[in-house]
């Protein structure tokens, strides 16, 4: 099935004709002219009593603008009633039903309708009964209630027919045909459509033919037959402008557009779709305005202009959600229709509806606001597991930097971190110191390991300390020998220097301990020290230790070997640098295993000199 | 209960209204015409409402503006040393660049209106037209609109 065009999301595909009362006016022959006049009589007030209720109900029937037709039609009920007189009662709510279906509120115009229909009960004049079913099968239609449009028809044309009111006869059997145009069945409703057309021409009915035209226009296009459906919706057109009847103008306008947009003729289509809407516009039509924003929508994105197409489908949305609550009304209509209870019943039918409405409207705001303080608590709790998370893990890196760096010398710690591996550096001139604890295993053997591993960890912190203090680098302990460096990771001038200061400070430490009468044990130290180029590095990928290599790092320790007990053995390239500030005690060419002779000094002490100094 | 309801809702509207979208604007532009010189064109300029942006405005025939497909583009005049003397819009006309409206010829008695329904790289060149007073003459300009991509 081709796209078509549906008004203001009612299901309306046609135009309707609403009845007139009496023969002598012809449909609800809207005629603006005839209108004014009868406004200028009834303003003028030279009329009787009588003359005041006609003239009310003639101008609400020629007036084709819905708000007037409120207006008179209110003036009308309240006349009627203040005369007691039960046919202008149900003229005033037959005219205000016409009025609300006009303007889109569906939902008043059948509540009217209804009320109408309960004065003919009282009143059981035939005819009028049917002039009102047609009118409620109208409004079922924009409901797009079939089965209650499709049986009101069917009751009224009955009625119209029994009474021989040819002219309403024809206006049932079109709207009952535009009802199968609503369907998608344009043969059926052709069918209805051509018994009802000759009627209207014979009765020189020009808006009856009109909406006939028109309808057949639609049905034509429905049936793929757009050349002939043009045909006839322009004459529809040109018949209704020159009545001033503008609202199936915009419906059959919006329906030219469909038609052009189907053979992809852009300009014609938004042509059609933009005089729809400025003709709706202008005369306060709202479901015909709602219907050329849904109509332009669909142009916009067929033409591939997505904004453009949201912005008048939100437009579209916002005029057809004011047109009233449809299923609400269906619900009432419904009730009205099977019960006896009728009007009194729908009514409170509607405001339970209005109030389950509003019930559901509180509970789903409800589970709403539940569902976003559930999430902001989630958000919150989980920004808080992340905070207490990422201070842990700062915590933990902040003591494994710390760890580093007491394992490895500041600077190599950072290298580390930062490049993932520390490269091997020579280093040109380093001290190199080794002490060894005289007769160490031999006390091993008798001490109690604990007690061993307690005193050589309180000498080794002492060592720590004095070589932290000379700005030294410990390199590792190796069983009870400790082994320090001086002039890496930072070269420095004086290590060497610097290294004999500590030497002689830990012998002092030693000598302390041994003097101390409370120390269950105590050790004599042995020292050697030797300077010279070095490698040093990080080796190994896990447990790093940060070491030195190189043959400087074994005279060192053939140096501590070949120390006495509670001395300092430097050699002869420590020597050159040391001796304007220590005194040495040249100890003659010492010959060392895989070495050859080696030249050794001990340190005395300070120089006399630099100790005044 | 109600208000609670009505509360509510509100709350809800608040919290999801950073939900937005465009809406369609209606650009009006006016032409002011000083209707007591002889050269109707150069004594003329555009204003045009607060929510249009213009692209170029040096005078009324180096006049252009920044637009969207979707929205209306009003064309008015008025006298802007005579107020009774009545400047008529007598047509929008195709002149180059991309066809943004359904007819290349706009035709009107006062005023144009028209719908933007499609849009292009190049900038829309149209000549507007407009009748002094009971003066039969009709005077042209050139004008321009980019329309955004």
């Amino acid at each position: 099935m081709k796209s078509f065009l549906k008004c203001s999301g009612l299901g309306r595909w046609g135009f309707l004709l609403a009845c007139g009362l009496y023969s002598t006016i012809s449909v609800y022959g809207q005629n603006a002219n005839l209108a004014d006049s009868l406004i200028q009589v009834y303003e003028s007030g030279n009329y009787n009593q009588a003359q005041r209720l006609r003239l009310l109900k003639e101008i609400t029937y020629y007036t084709p603008d819905p708000d007037r037709i409120l207006m008179y039609s209110d003036s009308l009920m309240k006349e009627a009633i203040k005369q007691d007189s039960s046919s202008y009662v149900f003229s005033a709510y037959l005219q205000k039903g016409n009025a609300l279906e006009q303007k889109g509120n569906l939902s008043g115009a059948l509540d009217n309708y209804f009320k109408a229909v309960e004065i003919t009960d009282g009143n059981p004049e035939k005819r009028e009964l049917a002039l009102i079913y047609t009118a409620i099968a109208g409004v079922y239609t924009g409901m797009n209630n079939r089965k209650n449009a499709r049986q009101y028809y069917a009751d009224a044309i009955a009625i119209f027919k029994t009474v021989q009111d040819t002219l309403n006869y024809a206006i049932a059997t079109e709207n009952l045909g535009d009802t199968y145009l609503e369907w998608s069945k344009p043969d059926s409703a052709l069918l209805y459509f051509n018994q009802s057309g000759p009627i209207f021409e014979k009765l020189e009915n020009k808006t009856a033919l009109a909406y006939n035209l028109g309808n057949k226009g639609l049905a034509f296009a429905q049936q793929g037959r757009p050349t002939k459906a043009e045909e006839n919706i322009e004459e529809a057109v040109a018949i209704l402008e020159e009545l001033e009847d503008y609202r199936p103008i915009t419906t059959y306008l919006t329906y030219m557009s469909d038609i052009y947009a189907d053979k992809e003729d852009w300009d014609g289509a938004f042509d059609y779709s933009l005089r729809s809407l400025e003709l709706a516009k202008q005369y306060g039509l709202k479901a015909q305005i709602s219907s050329a924003y849904l109509k332009l929508s669909e142009l916009y994105e067929r033409t591939g202009y997505a904004t453009a197409a949201l912005n008048y489908y939100r437009r579209y949305i916002a005029f057809r959600d004011s047109v009233v609550n449809l299923t609400a009304v269906q619900q009432m209509a419904d009730i009205r229709r099977n019960s006896e209870i009728g009007q009194k019943q729908a009514e409170i039918d509607l405001a339970n509806q209005q109030k389950q409405t509003q019930k559901i409207i509180t509970i789903a705001t409800g589970i709403a606001l539940f569902l976003i303080a559930l999430l902001a608590l989630g958000f919150y709790r989980r920004t808080v597991f992340t905070k207490r998370t990422n201070a842990i893990i700062e915590r933990e890196m902040e003591r494994s930097e710390a760890l580093l760096v007491n394992i490895l010398p500041e600077e190599t710690a950072r290298e580390l971190k930062e490049h993932g591996k520390v490269k091997a550096k020579k280093f040109e001139s380093v001290t190199v110191l080794f002490t060894d604890f005289e007769a160490f295993t031999a006390h091993s053997e008798h001490v109690d390991p604990e007690l061993l591993v307690s005193r050589l960890g309180y000498y080794f912190s002492a060592f720590d300390d004095i070589i932290e203090k000379y700005g030294l680098e410990k390199i590792k302990t190796i069983g009870d020998a400790y082994m320090c460096a001086g002039g890496l990771p930072f070269p420095i001038e004086d290590h060497a220097i610097k290294m004999v200061n500590a030497a002689l400070e830990i012998l002092n430490f030693v000598e302390e301990v041994k003097a101390k009468s409370e120390t269950s044990f105590s050790f004599n130290v042995r020292i050697g020290i030797n300077t010279g180029p070095v490698v040093a590095g990080v080796v190994g990928s896990k447990k790093f230790s940060y070491d030195i290599w190189g043959d400087t790092v074994n005279v060192a320790s053939r140096m501590e070997t070949f120390s006495d007990s509670g001395r300092v053995n430097i050699s002869h390239n420590t020597y050159l640098l040391v001796k304007d500030v220590f005194d040495c005690e040249y100890r003659g060419e010492v010959e060392v295993k895989n070495r050859g002779s080696l030249k050794m000094y001990f340190i005395k002490g300070p120089r006399k000199e630099k100790l005044n100094a | 209960m109600k208000k609670a309801v009505l509360k509510l809702v509100l709350i809800m509207v608040l919290t999801f209204s950073f939900v937005k979208v465009q809406a369609q604007t209606v650009h009006e532009l006016i032409l002011n015409v000083d209707t007591t010189k002889q050269d109707k064109v150069a004594n003329s300029s555009f204003t045009k409402g607060s929510n249009t942006a213009i692209i170029e405005n040096s005078s009324s025939t180096k006049f252009g503006i920044l637009a969207e497909v979707g929205d209306t583009v009003l064309w008015k005049a008025v006298s802007s040393t005579e107020p009774q003397v009545p400047v008529k819009i007598t047509g929008v006309t195709y002149l180059g660049g991309p066809r943004i409206f359904s007819a290349n010829n706009l035709s009107g008695t006062e005023m144009v209106k028209a719908t933007i329904i499609r849009g292009g790289k190049n900038l829309y060149v149209y000549k507007l037209s407009f009748k002094v007073g009971s003066d039969a003459t009709e005077y042209t300009l050139t004008s321009k609109i980019k329309i955004k991509p």
